[in-house]
C-alpha cells in the first residue's frame, strides 16, 4: 500500500518539457572565461591585501 | 581533459593555480551556470551569483581536500550562493523569499532569456511555489538527470529524505499544472 501511495505518475511527468525554456545571450560562454579569470584573480589580490592588513 | 584530482593539486599549487582556475571555468561554467539559473531565474543575477561562485572556489580550493568530488563541493557552493543572493533580495524589500520567487516566475513572460512555452512557463510558476528542498530536488532531478546519491552530497540530506521530497514535489507540480490547464 505505501509503495502504491508513493508512486508518481510517469506518464503525466513525460508530458513534461525537460527544457526549462531558459536560454543565455549568444556568445555567453564564450566571454565568461577571461572575464571572469581576470576579475577574480584582481578581486582575490584585493581580499588578500585585505586580510594581511588585518 | 585533465582529471579533478589533477586539477586540483594544480588549483592549490600557487605556480599553476591561476592558468588551472581557467581550465577550471572552462569546464564547469556551464554547468554551474544552469544549475544557479534555475534557482535564481533571471540571466543578470545568475551572472553575478555564477561569479561569486567561482570567488568562493578559488579561494576555497586550498583547503578542498578530496574526500568528495569536486563538482559536489562547488554545486554545493553554488547552491548556497544562489539562495544567500534570494534571501538578501527578500531581505533588502522586506517580503519573504517566497513573494521574491513568484514575483521572478511572474517576470520570465517578458524575459528575452525566456524562450519557453506556455507550459515552460507553467511549469516554473510551479516550481516556483515549492519549498527550497523539494525546488532544489526537482530541478536536479528532472532537468539535470542527477543520480539520488550526486544530490545526497550537494544538498547533505538522506537518499531517502531526497525521494520524498521529490516525490511531494511532482504531486504539487501536477496538482498546480493540472488546475490551470484542464
Amino acid at each position: 500500500m505505501e509503495n502504491n501511495s508513493r508512486h508518481i505518475n510517469k506518464d503525466w511527468l513525460s508530458k513534461l518539457p525537460k527544457n526549462s525554456g531558459h536560454k543565455a545571450p549568444d556568445g555567453y560562454f564564450d566571454s565568461i572565461e577571461n572575464d571572469f579569470s581576470v576579475n577574480i584573480v584582481e578581486q582575490n589580490l584585493i581580499f588578500l591585501k585585505g586580510t594581511s592588513i588585518l | 581533459m585533465i582529471d579533478d584530482v589533477t586539477l586540483v593539486e594544480q588549483l592549490q599549487d600557487v605556480q599553476t593555480k591561476e592558468q588551472a582556475f581557467r581550465v577550471l571555468i572552462k569546464e564547469y561554467k556551464e554547468r554551474l551556470y544552469w544549475h544557479i539559473r534555475k534557482i535564481v531565474v533571471s540571466h543578470d543575477d545568475t551572472d553575478d551569483v555564477l561569479q561569486n561562485t567561482f570567488i568562493k572556489v578559488f579561494r576555497g580550493i586550498d583547503n578542498f581536500k578530496q574526500d568528495s568530488k569536486l563538482y559536489s563541493w562547488m554545486y554545493r557552493i553554488a547552491t548556497n550562493e544562489s539562495i544567500t543572493f534570494l534571501n538578501k533580495k527578500a531581505r533588502d524589500r522586506n517580503v519573504d523569499i517566497s513573494e521574491i520567487k513568484q514575483e521572478l516566475a511572474t517576470s520570465l513572460s517578458s524575459d528575452e532569456w525566456f524562450t519557453g512555452d506556455e507550459i515552460q512557463l507553467i511549469l516554473q510558476k510551479a516550481i516556483a511555489t515549492l519549498p527550497e528542498k523539494q525546488q532544489l530536488v526537482f530541478n536536479m532531478k528532472y532537468f539535470d538527470n542527477m543520480k539520488y546519491d550526486e544530490i545526497s552530497t550537494i544538498l547533505e540530506t538522506s537518499v531517502g529524505g531526497l525521494k520524498a521530497s521529490y516525490f511531494h514535489a511532482v504531486k504539487k507540480i501536477e496538482h498546480y499544472i493540472k488546475t490551470r490547464t484542464d
